[in-house]
């Protein structure tokens, strides 16, 4: 093959999974600036992971 | 803004400057970014190419300015000189321009495939000096046998870096 | 909860759908007459195109639904700024990966033909929709204001489609013509292509329902600051 179409495939990955990461990442901080200001543990929301 | 009137920190309040600093500096990047994309829209978008019958009827209009003139190129008129130059011909609704081009054409370029070439007339002659070819092709794939795989194969061991 | 598990299946299809499309795509599909594996990029290219329509469809439609004064709900402004978000990615995508191609089929990295002008204008126009929904104001006034550039944006994705029928395009027209109704490939070409839409749908729902997440907790995190705010100021004897 020729490398293009390499790079072609390569630059989907690397920007869907990139911003895939980004995405959960940024969930988590927001998870984890929102958790410690509540004092009684609030059951978790149907969003949340594990 | 009417986040002002509710009571924020001072630290919060400064930062919501610091925002709409910022802010301002995307938006002036993006409105000079769509100024642009519209200002290549209407000058070179709207007629990306004249046609070989379209060139040489306007001929003594175009004199030696630069534009992206397209046609088929004809079986058998291939050439290619010195160093990396091609010259063929283009031909399209019967008329026939001969094009020198300067570089390597793309590697998908052969007789009977449609072009767009860009560069200009050479001095008053009906010729055309270009320094780009575009290879155009169809929207249709059709699987290549397999005996000729491995001649498409080999034929394309890229030269290209 | 059942939604959540919806999602899962959602993400798990998406990337089962894409491991087999780059399978398939890579080493199962063959050459093509002419373009011999050039031909390879086919499957991620449209596909790429095809989600950025879909998410800027998907934008227009809760913009709608949240001017409408009987549906409007944050809920669709969030939806609509997701999609929009997940949309501006797969147009980047869709430049770059055509890139690529044209280079190798075309012979050029970039020229100014009507179809890639106007997928360039989509793309900072979207990004300028971004860049709208994060000036600071009241958070309805923001949502009103960002849907209607919502609305204007989208002119221009029927523009995209069809420029290379109103217009002289470097650009074929596509592979699968929605207007003629015409399939121009087959077999097992046709069918990753088609996987590839497919799949990269599913994970353009999963990309959005995450950017939705985020923007829920966007919210919850502002009302609980604006709280607290309110709290420090009744602490310091300030008239809230």
């Amino acid at each position: 093959m020729s490398g293009y179409v390499e790079a072609g495939y390569l630059v989907v990955v690397l920007g869907l999974g990139g911003y895939a990461v980004s995405l959960v990442a940024r969930q988590r901080s927001a998870r984890g600036r929102l958790e410690p200001k509540r004092t009684p543990p609030t059951p978790r929301e149907p969003g949340a992971k594990r | 803004m009417s986040t002002a009137t509710t009571p924020a920190p001072v630290a919060a309040r400064q930062s919501a400057a610091a925002t709409r600093r910022r802010l301002a500096i995307v938006g002036v990047i993006i409105v000079a970014a769509l100024g642009f994309l519209v200002y290549k829209g209407l000058t070179s978008a709207i007629v990306f190419f004249k046609t070989a019958s379209e060139a040489l009827a306007n001929r003594a209009a175009l004199g030696n300015s630069t534009f992206q003139l397209e046609g088929t190129v004809v079986h058998g008129s291939v050439h290619h000189l010195g160093g990396a130059s091609v010259a063929f011909e283009l031909r399209q609704g019967g008329a026939t321009i001969h094009v020198v081009n300067s570089g390597e054409p793309p590697q998908l370029f052969r007789p009977g495939l449609p072009v767009v070439v860009v560069g200009h007339f050479v001095g008053t002659s009906d010729s055309f000096a270009s320094d780009q070819i575009m290879v155009k092709h169809s929207q249709q794939y059709i699987a290549a046998h397999p005996s000729r795989v491995r001649a498409a194969g080999a034929k394309k061991s890229p030269a290209r870096p | 909860m059942k939604s959540n598990r919806i999602l899962r299946l959602t993400g798990a299809l998406g990337l089962a759908g894409v491991v087999a499309t780059f399978w398939l795509g890579l080493f199962v599909t063959p050459n093509a007459e002419f373009f011999g594996s050039l031909v390879r990029l086919l499957y991620v290219h449209p596909s790429m195109a095809w989600v950025a329509f879909l998410a800027y469809g998907m934008a227009f439609l809760s913009s709608l639904l949240y001017l409408w004064p009987r549906t409007r709900h944050p809920r669709f402004d969030h939806l609509a700024g997701a999609s929009a978000e997940v949309g501006v990615v797969f147009t980047g995508l869709t430049l770059v990966t055509g890139s690529i191609w044209g280079r190798t089929t075309w012979g050029v990295w970039w020229t100014w033909d009507p179809l890639l002008t106007t997928t360039a204008l989509l793309f900072v126009l979207y990004l300028g929709y971004l860049a709208l929904r994060r000036v600071p104001g009241d958070p309805e006034v923001v949502a009103r204001r960002s849907a209607i550039a919502a609305l204007i944006a989208f002119i221009d994705v029927p523009i995209v489609y069809f420029s290379v029928t109103w217009w002289r395009s470097l650009h074929q027209p596509p592979t699968v013509n929605l207007a003629s109704r015409h399939l121009y490939v087959h077999g097992i070409m046709a069918f990753t292509l088609f996987l590839s839409f497919a799949s990269f749908t599913l994970v353009y729902a999963w990309l959005t329902a995450q950017r939705y997440r985020l923007y829920a907790l966007a919210e919850k995190e502002a009302d609980e600051g604006l709280d607290l705010a309110l709290e420090e100021r009744r602490a310091e004897g300030v008239p809230a």
